[in-house]
């Protein structure tokens, strides 16, 4: 976490601060292009788009289903209407032809052709007509035709007889399928007898569809539409239709599609989805494996369902679907894509946002490093020498920065020179100072050599006041004692004393002996003692005391010119 | 020592790498390739081989990512002209399959090297496994493996059981009597006769055993260059009439489109067409008047020439890819690895009445004890196909191109034909010489 010192620290770096400021500048375009995807409804979620593609998908399917039954449930009203018309033209008792197989055959004779040209010209696999009546007494079977397409997956105008009568099938080039039978047999036809038990007009509306059966003897799946037959007294003689198998469906229904593995169901509307219970159809050129297994179903996210089997899992998008207009219970059409591919978008999604962020960072980063290595720098080197007072004769990269450069080498030279000054006032101070303690010192020593002159004066004083009054009682001793003539003498001869005479004459006048006076001149008592007698020589003096006499006098004279005799 | 350790050590690497190159698939399980697929087995009525396709993509094919779909149904004898309207394209025109049921003569009008060679995708040692006389009906002359056996089929016998026996009640005729060609026709005179003008035997492919016939008579090629037969060839002429005359007197018919309907309508007593038939026969035979009676199956091996060597056709398609890329090649190569598994193509050939196509696959049918209802029609079946293949030496089918076409206009003239020479020969007319409008007949197809 920033601290608030820290904070401050990138404010008040140039470089953090920038830093801060780019983050901010790409967290704000990102913002804005977020939004500007979501104002445009472009940013959606992966689910989203796999649901919304899955939609559109079933939009049109659904619209090809729609196209397909409305196409048989239309063909079927004709078909009814002019099958009920060779019946009432042909025999109007049904229930007469029971057992009869020529009035049959004859019937079934005129009804094949119109039949086969319904079976070529609907959007269909096979054609047929169940009449209410049957050859066998008492049989849960019932005549009529049902022709197919001899090959389901080619149109193609060859049909084969796979209920009916052989021989009229083969008059009219319509061979027998080879699981072909005679008759119905309705336990083997779900919906064909509870549907003739409960026709009414108008038939447009009792087109029925019936749930995917598989056709007897065979393997093929199919959905059949029936149409009754009515009379105009209300007489059912039974129901036509038309049959769209799975070989059929799977044929001319392929779907257009972008995704490869997706399959196109149409089932019963039953819990779950039991593709071996419905129709398959796949794109153009793909195809999407789904196991004949009933697959659980559960909601998910987006209005998807998720079918889920032993093995294999689809995600899909369901809804219901009636085929005619007579069906009391829906189909349901299925898009559905295995759980894998879905997955794998949602994942190539997820990584596609996660490598489209690390490339923003990256070229973010790029930018950033780039912009730094480019701008920052140079200002941050340019900033550099312009701290520097000698860059060597670099150059500053950037223009703008050259007016700064000489203002700032202007300042540099005038704090440089108040600097200068500024050391010299220092040095100066400092001298004064040193001085000032100097002096100071001094005074407070001369002080103190004062106080003791001023001592020695005292001193000094006493001792001349003291010598002053030796002098005088000297003095007056000496006038007494002293005779002029001798002191003259003195004077005369004390002139002519060589230096080391004198200094030995000076300590003998004070009072000296010649011992004291060898230790103070450093030389031997007989020497002083040879001295003393050159001094007696020369000044004329006799004893020492009158030696003393004369000096004091003298000095005497020399402090006090007045005293002078 | 060194030295010796050092090629120990790059032999290994070498080894290493090439089992790592051995193993390199173009096959991508997240990435399915889906093959197109258009096969043969079980037209009009559904068959095992979807089963089995459903089959391999559940399993192998969702492991290794190879998706199969059936897209189209058809039968041996129009799959070709489907293929060649594909290969050329067009609107209102299914999109060329990767793989396919066809015959060699099929196969070669597509154009070899349009067709994967199965030589590529099969080692020596896999092929081996194969019986060498299926392997060869889909070898092209440059050595080309174009179609891959999968089921191989023969002619059969196959009688309403519920009807021979009241008419071998009535004359004495049994089905021991059915097995020579002379005899053969004896019966089929006797039923005529008996039955008051019913044929007693349709027949899918009536120029086969004509051949067949020639051939066991020693008649040598009787083929052209050109793709069609030799009407110089004396012995394949009398073989023809044999059948010429039956035909001119009702005696037999060309089936109308296959024997097996015919038979379930009651309109013949017998069915000689492929093995395969059986697939598609129902267990009630449904005459005119609406009455039924249960179909009895019996199942017979073709008749053969009195006196001499019987010969059977090798008949059946196979399978064979069409050459795109190489992953579809790699797919369609694992698909049919896994379709011809020995156990699977057992499975799949006990189903349907052909033949397996390993070697010795044969042999464990005989106490195989999956065969679907009706059993005991199944049983026989395959007892017969084993004495066929036990005493009968094979013979593989015409590969000429467009031989098949000219078979079809064979086949639709004496159709035709067929509805008026039964009423000329009961008029008086010579039979031989309406035989020999059926000889002119075939004479005129070039």
């Amino acid at each position: 976490m920033f601290t608030l010192s820290e904070f401050k620290n990138i404010k008040r770096s140039m470089k953090k601060r920038l830093t801060v400021y780019m983050i901010a500048l790409g967290v704000l375009l990102m913002a804005a292009l977020i939004a500007g995807l979501f104002l445009l409804n472009q940013l959606k979620s992966p689910r989203e788009e796999m649901a919304k593609s899955l939609r559109f998908r079933m939009e049109a399917f659904q619209s090809d289903m729609n196209s397909l039954w409305r196409n048989v449930s239309v063909m079927g009203v004709h078909l009814s209407e002019d099958m009920t018309a060779i019946v009432e033209e042909q025999a109007a008792d049904l229930a007469a032809l029971n057992g009869d197989a020529d009035a049959l055959e004859r019937l079934e004779d005129a009804m094949l052709e119109p039949l086969c040209q319904y079976a070529r010209q609907a959007d269909c696999s096979g054609a047929f007509v169940v009449l209410n009546t049957s050859l066998v007494s008492g049989s849960g079977s019932r005549g009529g035709l049902y022709v197919q397409r001899s090959n389901a997956a080619h149109t193609t105008s060859e049909l084969l007889l796979y209920r009916g009568m052989a021989d009229i099938g083969r008059q009219h080039g319509v061979m027998p399928h080879r699981k072909w039978a005679q008759e119905f047999e309705l336990s083997e036809f779900p919906g064909f007898a509870e549907h003739m038990d409960t026709a009414a007009a108008p038939i447009e509306r009792s087109c029925r569809t019936t749930a995917l059966l598989t056709l007897p003897d065979t393997s093929e799946r199919a959905i059949l539409l029936t149409v009754p037959m009515l009379g105009a007294d209300g007489t059912v003689y039974g129901l036509c239709g038309f049959s769209v198998n799975q070989t059929y469906f799977a044929s001319h229904h392929v779907q257009p599609s972008g995704i490869s593995r997706l399959a196109y169901v149409l089932s019963d509307g039953a819990e779950g989805l039991d593709v071996s219970k419905g129709l398959l159809t796949y794109p153009a050129g793909g195809f999407c494996f789904v196991p004949e297994e009933l697959l659980a179903e559960k909601e998910i996210r987006e209005g998807l369902t998720a079918f889920t089997g032993t093995e294999f899992s689809y995600v899909a998008l369901s809804q219901p679907f009636f085929a005619a207009s007579g069906d009391t219970q829906p189909h349901a059409l299925t898009v559905l894509i295995p759980k894998t591919d879905y997955d794998r978008v949602l994942l190539k999604s997820t990584l596609e946002v996660a490598v489209l962020l690390m490339l923003l960072v990256f070229f973010g980063a790029v930018c950033c490093q780039y912009y730094t290595r480019r701008y920052l720098r140079p200002i941050l080197r340019d900033i550099e020498l312009l701290k520097k007072e000698d860059c060597g004769g670099a150059q500053l990269t950037f223009d703008e920065l050259q007016p700064v450069s000489a203002k700032l080498r202007f300042h540099e030279q005038t704090i440089t020179d108040l600097e200068t000054e500024k050391h010299d006032a220092q040095e100066q101070v400092d001298l004064f100072r040193s001085q000032n303690e100097l002096l100071l010192s001094e005074k407070q020593d001369l002080r103190g050599q004062v106080a003791d002159m001023q001592s020695q004066v005292k001193d000094t004083q006493g001792q001349l006041d003291d010598s002053l009054a030796e002098i005088s009682r000297l003095a007056y001793l000496g006038k007494k004692e002293l005779d002029q003539a001798d002191y003259e003498n003195f004077l005369r001869g004390y002139s002519k004393l060589s230096a080391k005479e004198l200094e030995v004459c000076n300590a003998l006048a004070k009072g000296l002996s010649a011992r004291q006076c060898a230790e103070q001149t450093d030389n031997t008592p007989s020497t002083i003692d040879t001295y003393r007698k050159r001094i007696y020589e020369k000044t004329k003096i006799h004893r020492v005391r009158q030696l003393q006499l004369c000096y004091a006098l003298m000095r005497l004279e020399q402090s006090e010119p007045d005293l002078k005799p | 020592m060194k030295k010796r350790m050092l090629a120990l050590l790059w032999l290994s690497a070498l080894i290493f790498a090439l089992s790592g190159c051995g193993e390199k698939t173009l096959l991508d399980e997240k990435e399915p390739v889906i093959l197109n697929f258009w096969h043969v087995y079980g037209e009009q009525s559904g068959s095992p081989m979807d089963m089995l396709v459903q089959e391999f993509n559940g399993t192998v094919g969702q492991e290794k990512g190879v998706r199969v779909q059936v897209t189209n149904l058809s039968s041996a004898s129009k799959i070709g002209g489907f293929l060649k309207e594909a290969q050329n394209g067009g609107r209102d025109v299914q999109e060329m399959p990767d793989i396919f049921t066809c015959h060699i003569g099929d196969a070669t009008a597509l154009g070899a090297d349009n067709l994967v060679d199965w030589n590529d995708w099969f080692t020596t040692e896999e092929l081996a496994d194969f019986v060498p006389g299926f392997l060869e009906d889909g070898t092209v002359e440059d050595g080309k493996l174009l179609i891959f056996p999968v089921s191989k089929s023969t002619q059969l016998l196959m009688c309403n059981g519920s009807g021979f026996a009241r008419f071998s009640q009535a004359t004495g005729v049994g089905y021991d009597d059915l097995t020579t060609w002379e005899d053969f026709f004896t019966a089929a005179e006797t039923f005529y006769n008996w039955s008051g003008g019913e044929a007693f035997c349709a027949m899918d492919y009536p120029i086969r055993a004509v051949e067949l016939c020639a051939l066991e008579h020693n008649s040598g090629d009787f083929y052209t260059e050109d793709g069609w037969y030799d009407t110089d060839n004396a012995v394949f002429k009398e073989s023809w009439m044999q059948f010429a005359r039956a035909l001119a007197q009702g005696h037999i018919v060309v089936s109308d489109l296959y024997s097996n309907t015919q038979v379930m309508t009651g309109d013949v007593l017998s069915g000689l067409g492929s093995s395969a038939a059986i697939l598609y026969y129902n267990d009630t035979v449904t005459y005119r008047d609406g009455t039924q009676e249960p179909m009895d199956l019996h199942v017979l091996p073709m008749p053969k020439a009195e006196g001499c060597d019987a010969l059977m056709t090798q008949a059946g398609v196979g399978l064979c890819a069409y050459r795109t890329t190489d992953q579809k090649a790699e797919a369609a190569a694992l698909f049919v690895r896994w379709l011809t598994e020995s156990q699977r193509n057992l499975d799949f050939v006990a189903q349907t009445g052909y033949m397996p196509v390993r070697n010795g696959a044969f042999a464990t049918i005989e106490g195989y004890d999956k065969f679907p209802e009706p059993v005991e029609s199944y049983q026989q079946l395959y007892a017969a196909l084993k004495t066929m293949c036990e005493t009968y030496t094979p013979v593989s089918e015409p590969r000429f191109e467009g031989y098949y076409a000219k078979v079809s206009t064979l086949y639709d003239g004496l159709r035709r034909m067929q509805q008026e020479l039964p009423q000329r020969a009961a008029a008086g007319e010579d039979v031989d010489a309406l035989a020999e409008e059926t000889w002119a007949l075939l004479c005129s197809i070039h």
